[in-house]
């Protein structure tokens, strides 16, 4: 299979499983970057993941972009990020038309209930390897604790806190060192 | 996201707010992202199959843009020493972002339940460690939980969820 049509499936498959805000998405994305070389580095998987953070829209719609773009172009981006939405657009759909049948079931209740853990286990599992590609040096570490102090502490708008990150990257690895 | 939405649908839907809250837990619950679910029953609770598709495309609209206008950059910038700095600084400022998000979503699934500590161990150990694929550990624990909530019909006092709410 080309490399188009394989990523194209990628997002497909990535959309239909997107549970828990995203980050199912990144889990696999992940997998993607890591069994099909070539596609991004690991560091280049963490910059894609730290742009589409600080960007406006969900995470999920500005990876795809973003990957597709990188991969072939602008109608590229369009075609992944469709693809991604494709099996979420359908099943929302469905589930307006025939709401009341939807809104009772009890077996996407109870899916729900060990999905959302499960999500918590993949973020961490993606932690791993990003944590590899992000905690080079001592610097990095400090600016990792400052970040989560801004966070939890301060409760700053997650943007300002990536971008506050960059910046005393800059500061500290091109001015200090 | 979620407030802004919600008074979205409420202004424009002239829905009532118990149904508000069914289609807030529905956009919440079937994969994807919130926003793109909510523009889907926006849309279509206002202008039918057609109306859903407008307000999807708004939805992602600026996001593509936006998007695109970063990546066809990106490889010039990325050259440049100080965006490197930039981004070493960023890449462990995303892993705080995770931890964080980690906590937070903690709290809110209730992991101190030994079944939900259980289940999230178990995830990440089989896909962080053993490799076993998301899509196969989500089917997994979407089944666990069907089955966990299917047998609790007659729930015990104080635990009306069920073992994994």
């Amino acid at each position: 299979m080309g490399l188009f049509p394989r990523v194209c499936l990628f997002f497909f498959s990535a959309g239909a499983f997107s549970f828990g805000g995203g980050y199912a998405v990144l889990s696999m994305l992940q997998r993607e970057v890591v069994t099909v070389q070539g596609w991004l580095s690991p560091q280049e998987f963490v910059n894609i993941i730290a742009i589409a953070e600080m960007t406006p829209g969900p995470i999920t719609v500005n990876t795809s972009t973003f990957v597709g773009y990188q991969l072939f172009g602008l109608l590229g981006g369009i075609l992944c990020t469709l693809c991604i939405i494709a099996v979420p657009f359908s099943l929302s759909l469905t589930a307006s038309i025939f709401f009341q049948k939807f809104k009772e079931n009890r077996y996407l209740k109870g899916a729900l209930k060990g999905i959302r853990p499960a999500v918590i286990g993949l973020i961490a599992a993606v932690s791993i390897s990003m944590a590899q590609a992000s905690f080079t040096d001592t610097a990095s570490m400090i600016i990792f604790v400052v970040s989560l102090g801004l966070l939890w502490k301060f409760k700053w708008n997650p943007i300002l806190v990536l971008l506050a990150s960059g910046c005393c990257g800059i500061v500290v690895y091109g001015v200090i060192l | 996201m979620l407030p802004i939405l919600q008074r979205e649908f409420v202004r424009n839907c002239w829905m009532t707010d118990n149904e508000c809250m069914d289609v807030i837990s529905l956009t919440t619950s079937l994969p994807g992202p919130i926003v793109v679910n909510g523009a889907t029953f926006m849309g279509y609770k206002l202008k039918g199959i057609p109306g859903a598709f407008a307000a999807v495309a708004g939805a992602i609209l600026p996001s593509i843009v936006i998007i695109t206008i970063i990546a066809s950059v990106f490889s010039t910038i990325t050259g440049n020493q100080y965006v490197d700095y930039f981004f070493a600084g960023v890449r462990p400022g995303v892993c705080a972002l995770l931890l964080y998000t980690m906590v937070r979503l903690s709290a809110v699934v209730k992991l101190r339940k030994w079944q939900n500590a259980a289940l999230a161990l178990a995830t990440f150990v089989a896909v962080g460690v053993l490799g076993v694929h998301q899509i196969f550990a989500i089917l997994a624990s979407a089944a666990i939980g069907i089955l966990a909530y299917s047998k609790n019909r007659a729930p015990k006092e104080g635990d009306e969820d069920g073992p994994f709410s």
